[in-house]
């Protein structure tokens, strides 16, 4: 897609490729921070003094009604000027304590954000190995942030990355759910990415135990109570095996869809294969991954598992949900974004209804 | 790699193979990082153990005092196992290694705590 062609709407979300983004969304957040926190405690105070003010004049009104009494209906036009003002203040204290408790509630939203974890430590030399954290990266987070209740609700033992990349998507929710659960797991098939995982980890004071491997061969059956995938989704006009099995290999010979690059970078090695892998999807609508998972699913969820998938719109979701729907499966979906061209979406996909 | 992971790996995917379960252990460097003791995932982790593979890890480690067999009633009350087992599976990294498939003997290298479970393309 030409520049051109980028519509208004697609042109306000290129601040996302901003490399400074991370960094000025950090130092905001650090500005923030300590003042939404000292607001907080400001307006905690005033809530409380202002609770006390309500009883002092529920006191004094009850006083004074005593004093009415007594005079037996003396003089009381003072009274009940003065009885009206207290009643008037006592409602604007009630509507203030009102606002500062609707204040706090917003305060807790501001704190339930998932941070995104730091990848600060990859380098553009990661990045020749190992897919650079992009958009559909962030939708994804954004997506089990937004589940992050039911997801905590849910008690994972075993969460699972398939293909985790640079590791961030992991390393996301182990940061939040680590007192909850210490079972993080993420598989890549390329070693350069199972390094990179671990560093994320680490540089997150997250454990993330990282296994070099193709899908789920080498883990026992139905363990993952909760598995995310970001699946290489881009369709691409041949198919990604040469070979006469299922198994994709990245044998990927001269591709059309790979012109653009193909002078400098065709695939000469491994790592460069290994690139391709992390987003080319191959000719079904790009599903040839995402079919191998989906052929697997029974026997990788637990009972009651879930599974959190990132698709594009070219992907045919709604294909892909009839098939899930034939084995047993709902899903649904719970977000989805336009950028650039791509229209990305995520999909929840579980046995049971929740 | 955890030794809770080693739990969770077989070598079923290697052709011909029947079970590929346990797989045999062997550790060549080894580090304890202590974390938090959470009983309840432990508890809930224990079902899905297969005690075979954790004798073999707690031999490998030299963790003694595991019975022979589990008892999943009992064992969920009994702080001292739950304890033992957190140190077992969540504490002891094994950063070089491997592990081998019990029927074939193929070796999957474990490298900077990171197992290598990738097959060639005649291996499957």
């Amino acid at each position: 897609m030409s520049d051109s062609e980028i519509s208004d709407e697609d042109n306000t979300e290129n601040f996302i490729e901003n490399p400074t983004r991370e960094l000025l969304a950090e130092g905001l957040l650090s500005l923030f921070t300590p003042i939404v926190e000292n607001l907080d405690s400001k307006v905690k105070q005033t809530v409380l003094v202002q609770l006390n003010i309500n009883a002092q004049l529920d006191i004094l009104s009850s006083v004074i009604k005593d004093q009415i009494n007594k005079q037996n209906k003396q003089d009381t036009s003072e009274f009940d000027i003065a009885l009206r003002n207290l009643n008037a203040i006592k409602s604007k204290v009630t509507v203030i304590t009102n606002v500062l408790h609707s204040s706090s509630s917003s305060k807790f939203i501001v704190s339930n954000i998932m941070e995104t974890p730091s990848y600060s430590h990859l380098t553009s030399n990661d990045y020749n190995h190992v897919y650079e954290p992009a958009e559909d990266t962030f939708l994804l987070i954004d997506a089990l942030e937004q589940d992050l209740s039911s997801i905590q609700a849910s008690k994972p033992l075993l969460t699972l990355e398939i293909g985790s990349g640079s590791g961030i998507v992991i390393s996301a929710l182990a940061k939040y759910l680590t007192h909850q659960t210490h079972g993080f797991y993420a598989v890549d098939i390329n070693n350069y990415a199972c390094n990179a995982t671990k560093r994320t980890a680490i540089a997150n004071n997250v454990n993330v135990e990282t296994i070099n491997m193709d899908m789920l061969t080498a883990f026992k059956y139905n363990s993952i109570d909760l598995l995310i995938f970001n699946p290489p989704y881009v369709p691409t006009s041949t198919s990604l095996s040469t070979c006469e099995d299922k198994e994709p290999r990245a044998t990927v010979e001269q591709e059309k869809f790979y012109d653009i690059e193909a002078d400098t970078i065709f695939v000469k090695d491994n790592q460069e294969k290994m690139l391709i892998k992390s987003w080319a999807g191959g000719d079904d609508d790009g599903c040839q991954v995402i079919n191998r998972v989906l052929g697997e699913l029974d026997n990788i969820l637990a009972p009651n598992g879930v599974f959190y998938l990132l698709l594009i719109k070219d992907n045919n979701p709604e294909k892909i949900r009839k098939r899930l729907k034939s084995f047993g499966y709902n899903s649904i979906q719970i977000i989805d974004r336009k950028i650039r061209g791509e229209h990305l979406l995520v999909l929840k996909i579980f046995k049971n209804l929740l | 790699m955890k030794l809770l992971t080693y739990n969770f790996l077989t070598s079923k995917c290697i052709k011909k193979v029947k079970v590929g379960y346990p797989l045999k252990l062997n550790i060549m460097e080894q580090k304890v990082e202590s974390t938090n003791f959470n009983p309840e995932f432990i508890q809930r982790v224990l079902p899905r153990l297969d005690w075979s593979a954790i004798k073999i890890a707690a031999d490998s480690v030299g963790c003694q005092g595991f019975p022979d067999e589990i008892n999943l009633e009992t064992s969920t009350n009994d702080t001292e196992l739950l304890q033992k087992l957190h140190h077992l599976l969540l504490e002891i990294e094994v950063v070089t290694g491997s592990l081998i498939c019990p029927e074939t003997n193929r070796i999957f290298p474990i490298t900077n705590g990171i197992p290598n479970m990738l097959l060639n393309e005649d291996e499957v």
